[in-house]
């Protein structure tokens, strides 16, 4: 019973964690990839960018939450060291997009 | 009321309880170093009150789009990107705070995991705060310039 718990908690948390980490991405991919307006210049516009890429993210997150299930199934305690580390890694993610690529 | 003073009014409520989370957000950044510590009620205001924050902007964020966002940007386009750092940043900390609560709160159920994941909730909560921080101070520092 405690491992069938420790699976869910594991997809939850990859679920979560996988938000920060695809709404960097995606605003770094935006950045990079496409030459924006100037903001000056826009008057009103029908897509708001943010909740979009929170919108994205949140679907991704239902996508990576099967696979963290599956994984954690094989060997949830090493899903949860993985864990562990994507913290880290997805709190650097949005840092450093946050930071240089607003 | 009229509608510009009620975007007003909760643009002010929504800074107030942003640094009340900033605050909120501390608690558990400082307690959950030790790892056997639990902090359930903490740790549970703390992330709702990062969520009603959130939720909080969010609602008038079209507002700001229509009314501010323009303007901002012709008049002082360092702070209109400020302001875009604050919606990343915003982002982290909710992320993070959520994180750091599920892990927390799944404590008694982890089984052999309740190690890692009591440092898990600590990290957390950790970047949560520092991003909670930076948004906050970035809220300030636009809304001290242009409002509702």
């Amino acid at each position: 019973m405690r491992d069938k718990r420790a699976i869910w908690i594991a997809t939850v948390l990859a679920a979560l964690i996988s938000v920060p980490a695809t709404y960097a991405f995606l605003r770094a991919y935006e950045v990079l990839a496409f030459a924006e307006p100037n903001p000056a210049r826009i008057v009103w516009t029908a897509h708001i960018a943010v909740f979009w890429r929170v919108a994205i993210a949140a679907y991704v997150a239902g996508m990576v939450a099967p696979i963290a299930y599956l994984a954690a199934r094989r060997d949830a305690a090493k899903v949860f060291r993985v864990l562990y580390a994507s913290v880290f890694i997805a709190g650097a993610m949005i840092a450093i997009q946050g930071i240089f690529m607003p | 009321m009229t509608a510009t003073l009620l975007l007003r009014l909760l643009e002010r409520i929504h800074g107030h309880l942003g640094w009340l989370a900033v605050a909120a957000l501390l608690h558990p950044a400082i307690l959950l170093r030790k790892p056997r510590r639990r902090a359930r009620l903490s740790v549970s205001l703390a992330t709702g009150l990062v969520v009603v924050t959130a939720l909080l902007g969010a609602y008038f964020y079209p507002a700001y789009r229509n009314r501010i966002k323009q303007h901002l940007f012709i008049e002082a386009p360092k702070l209109g990107w400020m302001f875009e750092r604050k919606e990343h940043l915003a982002v982290g900390a909710v992320a993070f705070a959520l994180v750091g609560c599920v892990s927390h709160l799944a404590l008694p159920r982890a089984g052999a995991a309740e190690p890692t994941l009591e440092r898990l909730a600590h990290r957390a909560f950790v970047l949560a705060f520092g991003f909670a921080l930076a948004t906050a101070v970035l809220g300030v520092a636009v809304a001290s310039y242009k409002s509702f």
